[in-house]
């Protein structure tokens, strides 16, 4: 195999200007580095001022990463853009929104299930004359719903032990607040067995004087998951 | 569905844990022990025994508890025997005590080897043979026989707090002098100093004074005026009314 001498190009001294233009622009170009995210973003939206925006002109010159990278954003950003850009916008805004709206209903759900089981298991007891009688006289103490199940008893102290756990270890180290008239406990769901998580509540009898019968009962969320370390 | 059934059908924690803590209080473990007979005994022991194994620390009975109903499920596994044979009582008897000793040879009726065997072990306080024996009797359909019985109305502490109650004591044929708590509804109360104190005082006062034939036991249980379970007992005022109720109950026998 033989290779060939490539014969030497004629230019012409427009070219060979243009050349020398981007010759020097490649030494005054830093080598190493990249557009920052700052720079793509305000070049895109306009936001950057004269010098700013040349400076990302000569970088995009001679940078095919950046320069590819300013085109995508630059397509992206057009979508966003205009009436259709808005209509996009409203509609993602939207959705959103609905999201949000179901995630609430499942959070109110999830946690007053829990509160409706615990209260109605806290109507089985009686608290006339100053003295609790075992709710298990009554058949009702416990409850079980797909996701808590709680149970309910007076221990030889003479309080009450609320117990609740769940199979969904993902709530594990969970915190929540148990409010009643005058009363609220906050507890943390923690691991009692190898696929569950619970919390025991100790309810003294001032405690049970403090959340009347037929009261309201509520469970609200304080913190979903382990707290950060 | 019983106790039991429900501890063993349960997978949540909440309901298992629970269902644990009513089984050890008043008279639930002897009911459902005695429920059960030799078909269901063995396997009803071990479903409690592994629950304790498994339990948490903070869901664990403490010791005394777990001591008495390891005691009460023995009990109730010698009344339910069906291989009748000395091996078998002393490898049953031996959970409670390793060094249980019994005669090799089954010499006597069955039910006079089983008392004797309850009788040469060392029962852990506060726990007797005679209490023992009760229970076996009990499990088995052949209660000891009362020969008497009286009843009288206290004032005792629980959680400091004052309650009234009866203190029923029953005079039983075929003992040999002992008080002892009835293990159906007592077993699983834990008893004061004091009040341990001025049931002993009690008991040393009618032996002073011969009162009491070593032929007989008293078997003992307080109920509340309003029948819910025993949980704690505490206070001396009790003393008197153990005096006061065996002296009515022995004078008879004089």
């Amino acid at each position: 195999m033989t290779h060939k001498r490539s014969r030497p190009i004629q230019i012409s001294p427009q070219k060979a200007q243009e050349l020398s233009k981007h010759f020097r622009m490649v030494t005054q170009a830093p080598m190493s580095a990249h557009l920052s995210e700052d720079q793509f973003i305000g070049y895109v939206t306009g936001d950057l001022n004269e010098e700013e925006m040349l400076e990302v002109d000569r970088h995009i010159e001679v940078c095919e990463d950046c320069g590819t990278q300013i085109e995508h954003l630059a397509a992206n950003a057009m979508a966003w853009s205009a009436s259709e850009g808005k209509r996009r916008i409203q509609e993602l805004r939207k959705q959103a929104l609905n999201n949000l709206k179901k995630q609430e209903v499942l959070d109110l759900s999830f946690l007053g299930e829990l509160a409706l089981q615990i209260r109605s298991l806290l109507l089985g007891t009686n608290l006339a004359h100053g003295t609790v009688q075992a709710a298990t006289e009554e058949k009702k103490y416990f409850r079980q719903s797909e996701q808590w199940s709680c149970y309910l008893d007076i221990d030889k102290r003479g309080n009450y032990i609320l117990r609740i756990s769940s199979h969904d270890v993902n709530l594990e180290g969970t915190q929540l607040r148990l409010v009643s008239k005058n009363w609220q406990r906050e507890i943390t769901l923690n691991r009692v067995d190898p696929n569950q998580v619970g919390a025991k509540v100790v309810l003294s009898p001032e405690d049970l004087t403090k959340m009347p019968q037929g009261q309201d009962f509520s469970v609200e969320l304080i913190r979903q998951g382990p707290a950060p370390e | 569905m019983s106790i039991l059934e429900n501890l063993k059908n349960t997978g949540d924690w909440s309901i298992r844990y629970g269902l644990w803590d009513k089984l050890f209080s008043g008279d639930h473990l002897f009911q459902e022990l005695l429920g059960l007979g030799p078909d269901r005994i063995d396997n009803a022991v071990m479903t409690i025994e592994q629950i304790n194994a498994t339990a948490q620390e903070d869901d664990k009975r403490p010791e005394w508890e777990w001591i008495t109903a390891q005691c009460l499920m023995t009990c109730a596994q010698v009344a339910y025997l069906r291989e009748r044979t000395p091996e078998r009582l002393l490898q049953l008897l031996s959970k409670i005590s390793p060094q249980a000793q019994i005669p090799a040879n089954l010499d006597s009726n069955w039910q006079d080897f089983v008392k004797t065997g309850l009788y040469h072990l060392l029962w852990p306080e506060p726990l007797s043979p005679e209490w023992a024996w009760d229970a076996v009797a009990s499990f088995g359909k052949t209660p000891r026989r009362v020969l008497k019985r009286v009843k009288i109305a206290i004032l005792l502490l629980e959680n400091n707090v004052g309650i009234t109650a009866d203190l029923t004591l029953e005079l039983i044929e075929e003992g040999r002098g002992t008080l002892y708590p009835n293990p159906e509804t007592m077993s699983f109360v834990l008893y004061g100093e004091n009040f341990w104190q001025s049931e002993q005082n009690a008991i040393a006062f009618l032996q002073e004074e011969k009162l009491w034939p070593k032929t007989t036991d008293v078997r003992w249980m307080i109920t509340r005026k309003s029948h819910e379970a025993m949980f704690e007992i505490n206070g001396g005022s009790a003393g008197g009314a153990f005096a006061l109720g065996l002296a009515k109950l022995l004078d008879a026998e004089l």
